[in-house]
């Protein structure tokens, strides 16, 4: 372990001290863990300076790094550390001087988007180094294409060597000629598909580094760079005197990284990241309230009348119950919409509006229960309710709830049934939850990325939210915006592709409309078939672009991994003022889909259907959910469209991430921030965006996600 | 009285930023509407930053003594004044309920300490949490003012809301130093007691009792949790 990374742990420390028990006893004896990266490569990748090492980040962290070069060279990166030994990059880069345009005209930046993945297969040992191998650039137009077998080895506590063999970009200094051929790099590629054939492949290069941690704060890098920069020396006028890189890297706090390069004897250029590691928050507990304690029910003696059960005969008592107890709920940002009750049994069906942990929703709601039920009744089961709909039933035995307060909470859990909602007939409504409205007025910006023109462009104005729910399940809603200024409609509307139907390449043509525009307008209606069988049914205006009628059917048993959907749209492409009017085009589209929980926060998602320009085809969907609610993840979809009709980009894909405001401020809320950056829209593989689809509304009530964040039922 | 929050991440001024685009809403929480997240997120972020910047005005010294007798004349149940050194915060407080040997008192800020027969079981509400404390061992030895060596288990939750738990050993020791003390109109005496406990990665702590002839709590100075620190509880009324 070098200085930094001792300084950082040292700070973790005070957090971790509980977690280093846990981590230990899990550990087999032997295993080491991976080597910590000080200081990233200027591709956002654990590395020296263009050369990767075989080091990680910490699990999990989520990072934005910006490398620049005194020639104008850019590379921006979001990165993710997607499991303890796999690290992965998306880039938005700009090479000068290397964008073909036509004949005779001048050669312009090249923007361009690319995709990086590493693999640590082994850890440092005694005598062996760690070791990994890496894709870079491994989807898209290639200008970065390389592919690298290194090892990492600690020399002494501070000093660290790397050595490493690279082809493609990284075998272009110092080469061998390998095995296979690797094709030209072609300057009217469209890209975006995997470029398999050729890893690994033609020429090869040794590349070397050093890192030391020089203080708690700085480290030096020194690396022999196996990268001969081909391209950029041949078109633009990149001058390469010297394979050796320098730089120093400078981390003021535990988010923060600042680097100088010095590099090839010609460039300077420096780096700017913000690291954000998910599983640490700012205030892992929380700023909410303290929830209302347990109330043990009094000896038999000093209750006979409650302990008897002859209340349960008095017409008069449910109602008086039924209303403490949504009156105190209420209180606590949640909704008693129903509850049955009976001499030794309550059901109550709640809706949280406050927390985004069901486990601590429940856990309160159970508490607030002790305070309101006569002492005969020992069991009670708390019900989550989402758009009418019950979610999972979480039963208790109240003699439970009075012992283990202030226990472990998995103690709890042993004793605590997780189960399909049964048919209650038993349920009373609480008078007056229906009907509900709410209401928003709020700022909102939209943002297009990636058009080489203008490469960020924002939208900002202000938006109007409603939401009417004239009965359980039965939700209208709208949202309005005006734009106040902006540029995303100065962006070029994309030609369509021949043979394709334009389904998404003219959003542009959508942001131009100066007015006020409906985004949304919908009502929506949901309701459960079976015990596990849950439905939805849509019409309206459901986004920009499309409006129609959907309908969606859900299997989700409450204590399963696996659910299973099925879902078919008719939509019409909305005129572009984005009013009530409609244009000519449109279409059924529709999936079937699995979704499975792989455990510990792993979460595979499989569409098979119909897309919107009438392709058929199926989306792969991998994602992390992180039990505090942040959600990283990356999907993509092929469809029959050929490569060369779909265009620039092969076929559609991207990332996304959640982050959800509780974990940023401390503050009870179910809402997040939410992102999906694709690089690059056509018309291939589009899916319309329906709100409120049925595995969003389902989940977070249900099997895993309960057990994954179980910590907070006391909370 | 004041609360401050030692720790203000990034993250926090982030969201901050948004502070500049106001929002206003009605009716329920609109989960998912962006709009109403915005000003969701203007809202409650410009609370806790107003909250933590200029929390209640605090009085240049605080006055335990004065403040506990008032509490004495304006409240009917057991009260005890407590004083964090994490955060420093510093109040009397009021139980707010009792399950067997567990009493939960409340601030006035809706934040809470659960103390088990005078041993700090829980809080909550100050953003680094005790969970949970299994404490009957060491209680055991404490209060009835012997010495020895027993296991204590604190439990937080880490930024996963995983809840973490620290095994720690504890010495208890008695002193056998008589304490006596007047506060807030009584005199209060006990034996100390002292409880050093050991832990992983280090981690010791000491925390220190004063134990009345019938084995209660009368005062004490008790390890929370790595972030908050040592608090201090005296009884104002038991």
């Amino acid at each position: 372990m070098t200085v930094g990374q001792k300084s950082r742990r040292k700070r973790r420390l005070a957090r971790t001290i509980g977690a280093v028990s846990l981590t230990l006893a899990a550990v087999p004896a032997g295993h080491a863990d991976p080597l910590l990266n000080q200081a990233r490569n200027t591709y956002g990748m654990p590395g020296l300076i263009d050369m990767p090492t075989a080091e990680t980040r910490t699990d999990g962290e989520f990072a934005v790094s910006m490398t620049r070069l005194d020639d104008n060279t850019q590379r921006n990166q979001i990165t993710f550390q997607i499991t303890p030994r796999i690290s992965a990059a998306f880039r938005y880069s700009r090479v000068p001087g290397l964008q073909y345009n036509a004949p005779g005209e001048a050669w312009t930046a090249l923007y361009d988007r690319s995709f990086d993945v590493q693999w640590t297969f082994l850890d440092e040992g005694q005598y062996l180094p760690s070791m990994a191998v890496g894709l870079r650039d491994f989807v898209g137009t290639g200008i970065y294409s390389g592919e690298y077998l290194v090892a990492t080895k600690s020399l002494t506590e501070k000093l660290r060597a790397t050595a490493g063999i690279g082809w493609g970009r990284l075998g272009t200094f110092g080469e061998h000629s390998g095995w296979g051929t690797r094709p030209a790099y072609d300057f009217s590629s469209t890209g975006g598909q995997l470029n398999g054939t050729s890893w690994f492949k033609g020429n090869y290069a040794p590349f070397f580094g050093l890192s030391y941690a020089l203080t708690e704060k700085w480290t030096l890098k020194a690396e022999y760079s196996s990268d001969d920069y081909p391209r950029e020396k041949k078109y633009d006028d990149f001058d390469r005197k010297s394979p050796f890189n320098f730089a120093a890297a400078y981390s003021p706090n535990e988010f923060v990284d600042l680097q100088m390069f010095y590099m090839y004897g010609t460039r300077v250029g420096f780096q700017f990241s913000i690291n954000i590691d998910p599983k640490s928050a700012p205030f892992p507990s929380g700023l909410e309230t303290a929830p209302l304690p347990v109330k043990p029910r009094p000896a038999y003696a000093a209750d006979p009348d409650g302990w008897s059960g002859t209340w349960a005969s008095d017409p008069t008592a449910q109602p008086a119950i039924q209303t403490a107890l949504a009156d105190a709920l209420k209180k606590d940002g949640q909704i008693l919409e129903s509850m049955s009750l009976s001499k030794d049994r309550a059901e109550l069906r709640i809706r949280n509006n406050r927390y985004l942990s069901t486990p601590e929703a429940v856990g309160r709601a159970v508490r607030i229960a002790t305070r309101a039920l006569p002492s005969s009744v020992e069991t009670i089961v708390i019900t989550p309710v989402n758009k009418g709909m019950p979610l999972a039933a979480l039963t208790f035995r109240r003699s439970d709830v009075e012992k283990l307060e202030n226990t472990s909470s998995y103690d709890m859990l042993a004793r605590t049934g997780v189960g399909d909602t049964g048919r209650d007939p038993a349920q009373v409504p609480t008078p007056g939850v229906y009907p509900r409205y709410s209401w928003a007025l709020g700022p909102y910006t939209a943002v297009s990325l990636f058009d080489p023109d203008q490469p960020l462009r924002l939208d900002v104005g202000a938006e109007l939210a409603g939401r009417f729910e004239a009965a359980p399940g039965v939700v209208f809603s709208g949202v309005l915006r005006q734009k106040a200024f902006g540029d995303v409609g100065d962006g070029t509307a994309a030609d369509p592709t021949g043979g394709v139907p334009q389904v998404r390449t003219d959003t542009t043509l959508y942001s131009r409309y100066p007015g006020t525009t409906i985004r949304q307008m919908q009502g929506a209606y949901y309701a459960k078939a079976s015990d596990d069988i849950y439905l939805r049914a849509t019409a309206g205006l459901f986004e920009q672009m499309y409006g129609g009628v959907s309908g969606e059917m859900l299997w989700k048993p409450a204590d399963s991994r696996l659910a299973l959907g099925l879902e078919t749209d008719w939509v019409k492409k909305r005129d572009y003022n984005q009013r009530f009017d409609f244009q000519s085009y449109s279409t059924v589209t529709g999936h079937a889909s699995a979704y499975y929980d792989l455990s510990n926060g792993y979460l595979a998602e499989l569409d098979v259907g119909r897309y919107l320009a009438k392709d058929w085809g199926a989306t792969m969907q991998l994602s992390r959910v992180f039990s505090n609610g942040w959600k990283v993840g990356a999907f993509a979809t092929k469809t029959d469209i050929s490569a060369s009709d779909f265009g620039e980009g092969s076929f559609d894909k991207g990332i996304f991430f959640s982050i959800p405001l509780s974990w940023a401020s401390g503050t009870p809320s179910t809402s997040s921030i939410d992102s999906t950056i694709r690089p690059l829209t056509r018309d291939g593989g589009q899916k319309v965006y329906v709100d409120g689809r049925l595995y969003s509304v389902v989940s977070p009530a249900q099997g895993g996600q309960i057990y994954d964040d179980w910590g907070r039922f006391w909370r | 009285m004041s609360t401050r929050f030692p720790i203000l991440r990034p993250a926090l001024v982030a969201a901050g930023a948004v502070l500049a685009l106001a929002g206003c809403s009605g009716g329920d929480q609109m989960g998912n509407s962006r709009g109403a997240y915005l000003g969701g997120l203007s809202k409650q972020v410009a609370k806790d930053i107003t909250s933590i910047g200029k929390a209640k005005p605090a009085p240049a010294k605080p006055d335990p003594e004065a403040e506990s007798r008032s509490a004495l004349g304006l409240n009917k149940g057991p009260l005890v004044y407590i004083s964090m050194e994490g955060n420093g915060y510093a109040s009397v407080i009021g139980m707010a309920g009792e399950n067997g040997a567990m009493r939960t008192y409340y601030t006035p800020y809706k934040q809470s300490i659960v103390l088990r027969n005078g041993l700090v079981a829980a809080t909550r509400g100050f953003g680094f949490d005790m969970e949970s404390a299994d404490t009957a061992s060491v209680e055991s030895l404490i209060r009835s003012r012997r010495s020895g060596t027993a296991p204590k288990v604190i439990r937080y939750l880490d930024g996963l809301s995983l809840e973490r738990p620290i095994p720690l050993s504890c010495q208890v020791s008695n002193t056998g130093k008589t304490v006596s003390y007047p506060f807030a109109g009584t005199t209060w005496s006990g034996i100390q007691m002292v409880e050093h406990c050991t832990g992983i990665a280090g981690l010791k702590l000491d925390n220190s009792y004063v134990v009345s002839a019938a084995g209660a709590i009368v005062s004490s100075r008790q390890w929370v949790t790595p972030q908050l620190g040592y608090m201090t509880i005296q009884t104002v009324r038991p």
